[in-house]
Parts: structure tokens; C-alpha cells; sequence
């Protein structure tokens, strides 16, 4: 009897704070979408503040209903505990399943979508590597676009140069990113927080400006040409080089540039299940587990005699060397660099994968990668609305999981001498 | 008995303030010190000192091992450049090495290795981990045999977390190995920042407050913990308390500082019964007038 008239008075109490928001609503509404101006005239709409304050009102009605809801059931969370132990006891075969399901992708999806998943798998690489400096160590840089950019244009300039090839840019580009990556750090290795931020901001500015004003070097604005791997100087071309075959030529297959995609999407898969393996890896030997030390205190690392110089230094180079690896593909993908690629936003994005990846899981930031890629392309009729789709959802990420979609598993030591 | 840390003169400044003004002792090897004093004497100064988080304005800190190795601290805190360097390039190169990458890591490194009177823990990471992290001179730390999991990495790791193993039975946190260290309550958190403090290999440990916000049974069982360290695991124990129960039983030796001097050191009942010692933290008698 008292709970249901309590319930009663709760929705009478929600009702009236929904009526009270919408009347709210319907005052900010009125001038700016009741009235406007055709010609000399003002038009009154009356209509449409007073439904866009009925939206106000249902939305806080829910949001009321939502907030008094009972907690998920025991059973519920009990369900959940057990879905994740399974994950802990399958997660090899996970990785296999879903890397199966990379592999036999590209054969079920068009053109056009197997160009997205080349610049999905480009921005898990991204990811990854900002994962290192962001994630694991800590240290939070928002210019992480340079090593990208030194990367892209290692490759274009050093095939325009110096006549390297794609395969010989791939190594060339990310020790040039790890090269800068460290160039960077020095200077940077006795700040924290934002002001570290503000610094490598700068660094990433002056990167894209320097490519955008050596105009004798660079190219600037007009960018440069960065041509197409081959395989074993087999082209993907339809006429091929003087002195070179084409693989439709030498396969005896129809012309079509879909294979030329599909040998790249490969290329990236093993790139990137590469760097995958690498950062497991990392992540459990002394190394990363140096950069976690570092993020959580540095001074108690000191007391233990870990040098946070060479710490940093190594995250930074092992992330800007990801980074750069990620702008070689990228500039071969394209076919041509130029500097609008690499603006702030850039670094932004890929920042907003590692949050909502979740600092330091490598699974969580792989998801948000792809996430993040292909939700914008499916979307592209709300494309003007991107921006507050995105903004939205790091807003709720940070209420309900700040710790990221999943948040970082840690390893389980067990004693050897007990069974 | 022989002095392992022999500290002489030392003064720290912090602009106008004097810190620290020709404060000396020495810390016996095998013994454990106890530093005490009133809010503010320094004696947290002279940890941070000792340990390389500051660097002296002066005076000289020398470690010397049984083993006849023997450890200038002030020298490799980085020094101030002096100008016969000049004429020797290889101290130029020491003194420049140490200016760049010296400090509280290397000083950990000689053997130096302290806890912190608010806990310092690696709040994220497991109890485990928080043991793994310090033992960074144990560890292979190579990268390509870590990405490859040789078999010398694979047997250090190994040997890594057996000793983790054990420290975390010794300060009975055994079941809490692989819980994040930040979750622990708190008077484990202190037996685990001792712990991990302990896998560094110290020589000498130097507890800062390890007492401070434990009940009187933990603080028993640390009195047993540090005597037990010092008994069978050859640490010398330099400590900072407040706790005179706790100092009173434990240690060989006390010194007492007060305004950034040493007014008072010797055993434990002699300080207790000083005049000097009681004015310091009593305030002289008939002072205010009462």
C-alpha cells in the first residue's frame, strides 16, 4: 500500500519536473526557432519550439525513469562474471576466430568498404602506438600526429630522393618516426600532465608547418606522389613499368584493381597482427611493466632505482616508431601525401580512440579503432552531426566506463611450486 | 661495529631557509637508527638527501659495504662542476654523466632504498607487479630477449616472481598477490610498500614513518618484521618515527634533530632521559612562564 503510493508520488514527481524542463525548453526555443524573418516580415512558428520542448520533456520523463530503475539483477551481473571468465579460458580461440574473420573479409565486401578497413587497420596501428606513450606510460601527447606525418613523408620523400622502394621504407620510416619520437622526448623528460600536452601539441604544428613552407624540399602544399608497393617486383598496375610484369599479366587474370587492395589489406593484417603480438608481448616483460610504474609514480620509480629517463624515452620511440609504420601505409595507400592529412585533428582522433579504447587495453583500443573508422563512413548521411555523435559519446564513456570500453586486463601470477 | 653510512657536515638550504646545518651521524652496519625529532626538525630532509630526491648544498654522505666497495652518494647525485675537472677529462665525463642521468636512481642502485611516509604504491597495478617493478637489476631487461622469451628470460622471470613470491609471504600478503595494490586496506599497503622496497635489494632500507596510521597490534608485528629483516636478510635499518614506543624497542641507536641540527644521539635510553632532548620536544621549562 505505502510503496505503490510512493510509486504513484514518484511519477506524479517525475511528470512535473518533465513539465517544469519543457517549459524551460519551450522559453529558450521560442526566439530562436518560433521566429523568423522572410523578407521585412517576422513568421511565427509556433509549432516547433513547442515540439522540440515536448522532446525536452519525454527525454527527462525517461531520463527520471531511468535514474529510479532497480539495479541489474544479481543473475544479470552473475552472467556477466561468468562471460568473462569464458573470455579468459577462450580468449586464444577468440583471437583466432576473429582473425579468421579479418582474413576471409575482403572477399565479402566491396570496393569501397575494403578501402575503409585499410584505413580502420591504419588507425589501429595509430592506436596502438599511441597507446604505448598514452596508455602505458602515461604521458600524454597530443602531437602524435607528427610521427604519422614523418612516417608518410619518410616514405614519398624518400622515394623521391633517395629512389627507395615501399619495402625498404617501411623500416627506413619508423626508424626515422623513433628517431623524432626521441628527439621529442628529450626536452619534454621533466614534464607532466598538461604542460606536457601543450608542448607536444606544438612539436606536431611545427611538424605539418615545416612540410607545409619547405617548399624546395617537401613539395609543400602540393604535396608528394608515393607510389604503389610491389610484390617481388611483380606491379598491380594495368601496364606495367619497362622491365616490370603486372600480376594480372603474370597470373593470367582479367585486369581488376580490387587485387591491388587485397594484397595491401593483407600486407596491413600482418603488420598489424605483428605489432599486436609486440605489444602482448611488451606489455607482460620488464620493459612495460617500467612504463605502468612510470604513469602511476614517478618519483616512487626513482626509490627504486628505475631511471624514468631511459623509460620515457624508450615509450616515446617505441610509440612515434608504431606511429611512423602507420604514415608509410597511409602514404602508400593514398598514393600521395600532402599536409592537410596531418592537422591537430588528426592527433585528436586518434586520441579519442585510446580513451575510449581504454588507456592500455590493447583489445579495447583495437575495437574503438575499427569502431570509430567505420561508424563515420556508415554514417555519412549524419555527417554534419560527426563531430556531436563523437563529443556524446566520449561524454557518456567518461560517465559510465572511464576506464574504456575494456578496461585493462592484468596478468595473473600463479606460484610455480603449488599445483 | 663498523659504519656503513657515515654522513658528516651536511647542510641543505631552500633559498633563505637552512634546512639542514652541518648535521652528522653514522649508521652502524647491521644496526637500526632511529631519526627522530619534532614537526619540521628535518628529518625527512635528510632522507630526501640520502636517497638522492635532493641534492646537498654540502657535506659528504659515504656508503662503505663489508665487501670493501665503497660509495660516494654526494658524488654520484651529481656533484657541482669544480675546476680541476678541467684538467681531467674523465672526471669531467663521471661529473656530466652523473649530472644527467644521477639522482634517487642511482642511489637506489648503490643500495639506498627507502619507503615514504605517504605511500607511494603503484596504485594500478597488482600487489605482484608492484614486486616485479623493483626488481629491475634481477631482470633480463633486454628487449629483443624479452619479444622473443629466451630461456635466460624466461628463468629470470621466473626466479622474479618466486621472490615476489616470498616477500609477499613474509609481510603475510600472500592472498593478495594479484589484487591491484590500490584496492588493499591500508596497513597492507604499508607491509607492501616494504615489501617491494625489500626486492630492490637494499643494503640500507630507510623507512620513512612506517608506523604512522597503524593500530598497535600492526606496529608490533612491524617491530618484528624489522628486526626479523635485520636478523636474517643483513639489512641495516635507518628509520624516521614518532612512535617512541616503537623506536624505544627497536633500535641500537637514535639521533634526535631539531631545527636542522643533531642535538642529541646515542642509545635509546641515554636520548630518553637527555634534558636536551625533553626542551626540544617538551619546550624548556618556565619558557612561557607558567
Amino acid at each position: 500500500m505505502n510503496g505503490s503510493g510512493e510509486g504513484a508520488h514518484g511519477v506524479g514527481r517525475w511528470l512535473r519536473e518533465a513539465a517544469i524542463t519543457g517549459g524551460i525548453a519551450f522559453l529558450l526555443f521560442a526566439p530562436i526557432t518560433g521566429v523568423t524573418l522572410s523578407g521585412y516580415t517576422l513568421e511565427g512558428h509556433w509549432q516547433r519550439p513547442l515540439w522540440l520542448a515536448v522532446w525536452v520533456a519525454v527525454g527527462r520523463f525517461l531520463w527520471s525513469w531511468f535514474r529510479a530503475r532497480p539495479r541489474p539483477s544479481p543473475a544479470l551481473s552473475r552472467l556477466s562474471g561468468a562471460f568473462s571468465l569464458w573470455l579468459d579460458d577462450h580468449r586464444t580461440h577468440l583471437i583466432l576466430i576473429l582473425l579468421l574473420g579479418a582474413m576471409i573479409l575482403p572477399w565479402f565486401i566491396g570496393k569501397y568498404w575494403l578501402n575503409v578497413a585499410i584505413l580502420a587497420w591504419i588507425y589501429v596501428l595509430l592506436a596502438l602506438g599511441l597507446n604505448i606513450v598514452v596508455g602505458l606510460a602515461g604521458l600524454l601527447d597530443l602531437g602524435f600526429v607528427a610521427f604519422y606525418a614523418v612516417g608518410a613523408y619518410g616514405y614519398a620523400l624518400g622515394h623521391q630522393y633517395l629512389g627507395l622502394s615501399f619495402w625498404a621504407a617501411l623500416p627506413f620510416g619508423a626508424l626515422l618516426a623513433a628517431c623524432f619520437g626521441v628527439m621529442l622526448g628529450f626536452p619534454v623528460l621533466r614534464m607532466h600532465g598538461d604542460y606536457l600536452a601543450i608542448v607536444t601539441l606544438g612539436f606536431g604544428e611545427i611538424i605539418r608547418l615545416v612540410i607545409n613552407n619547405w617548399m624546395s624540399f617537401t613539395g609543400g602544399p602540393n604535396g608528394v606522389r608515393a607510389p604503389f608497393p610491389s610484390l617481388f617486383g611483380i606491379d598491380f598496375g594495368r601496364r606495367a613499368a619497362p622491365g616490370h610484369v603486372t600480376f594480372h599479366e603474370y597470373f593470367n587474370l582479367p585486369y581488376s584493381n580490387e587485387y591491388r587492395d587485397i594484397f595491401f589489406y593483407f600486407l596491413l593484417l600482418i603488420v598489424v597482427s605483428g605489432m599486436v603480438f609486440l605489444v602482448r608481448r611488451l606489455r607482460r616483460m620488464p620493459l612495460g611493466r617500467n612504463w605502468e610504474a612510470l604513469r602511476e609514480d614517478e618519483i616512487a620509480c626513482r626509490a627504486l632505482g628505475i631511471q624514468p629517463v631511459t623509460v620515457k624515452l624508450s615509450a616515446f620511440g617505441l610509440g612515434a616508431m608504431t606511429g611512423g609504420l602507420g604514415g608509410v601505409f597511409f602514404a602508400a595507400s593514398q598514393g600521395f601525401v600532402n599536409p592537410t592529412s596531418f592537422t591537430f585533428m588528426e592527433s585528436a582522433h586518434i586520441l579519442a580512440i585510446v580513451i575510449l579504447g581504454g588507456m592500455g587495453s590493447t583489445g579495447g583500443v583495437i575495437a574503438a579503432a575499427v569502431l570509430l573508422t567505420v561508424l563515420p563512413e556508415a554514417l555519412r548521411d549524419f555527417a554534419e552531426y560527426r563531430g556531436l555523435l563523437f563529443g556524446c559519446a566520449m561524454v557518456l564513456m567518461m560517465v559510465w566506463r572511464p576506464k574504456g570500453l575494456m578496461g585493462m586486463r592484468r596478468a595473473r601470477f600463479r606460484r610455480s611450486g603449488v599445483a | 661495529m663498523a659504519a656503513l653510512l657515515t654522513v658528516r657536515d651536511l647542510s641543505m638550504r631552500f633559498g633563505g631557509v637552512v634546512a639542514l646545518n652541518g648535521v652528522g651521524f653514522e649508521v652502524a652496519r647491521g644496526s637500526v637508527t632511529a631519526l627522530i625529532g619534532p614537526n619540521g626538525a628535518g628529518k625527512t630532509t635528510v632522507f630526501n638527501c640520502l636517497t638522492g630526491f635532493y641534492r646537498p648544498c654540502g657535506g659528504a654522505m659515504r656508503l662503505s659495504y663489508a665487501d670493501g666497495l665503497q660509495v660516494d652518494l654526494i658524488e654520484i647525485l651529481g656533484g657541482p662542476f669544480r675546476w680541476r675537472d678541467l684538467s681531467s677529462p674523465r672526471a669531467f665525463g663521471r661529473r656530466l654523466y652523473y649530472k644527467m642521468f644521477g639522482g634517487a636512481a642511482l642511489a637506489a642502485r648503490a643500495g639506498v632504498v627507502r619507503t615514504f611516509q605517504n605511500i607511494r604504491l603503484f596504485k594500478e597495478m597488482t600487489a605482484m607487479e608492484n614486486l616485479l617493478v623493483a626488481q629491475r637489476a634481477r631482470v633480463n631487461n633486454q628487449l629483443l630477449a624479452g619479444l622473443l622469451e629466451s630461456a635466460s628470460y624466461r628463468r629470470a622471470e621466473a626466479e622474479a616472481v618466486e621472490r615476489a613470491w616470498y616477500w609477499l609471504d613474509f609481510f603475510r600478503l600472500a592472498d593478495d598477490g594479484n589484487r591491484l595494490a590500490g584496492e588493499l586496506p591500508y596497513g597492507r599497503q604499508r607491509r607492501l610498500e616494504i615489501a617491494r622496497a625489500m626486492c630492490v635489494g637494499p643494503r640500507l632500507l630507510c623507512l620513512d614513518e612506517p608506523a604512522a596510521g597503524l593500530n598497535p597490534n600492526e606496529t608490533r608485528e612491524l617491530s618484528e618484521w624489522i628486526l626479523a629483516l635485520r636478523r636474517g636478510h643483513g639489512v641495516t635499518v635507518c628509520l624516521i618515527e614518532h612512535d617512541m614506543g616503537l623506536v624505544m624497542e627497536i633500535s641500537d641507536h637514535v639521533v634526535v634533530l631539531d631545527h636542522g641540527q643533531v642535538i642529541a644521539s646515542g642509545r635509546p635510553e641515554r636520548v630518553r632521559d637527555d634534558p636536551v632532548v625533553l626542551e626540544a620536544y617538551l619546550g624548556a621549562p618556565g619558557e612561557e612562564g607558567w
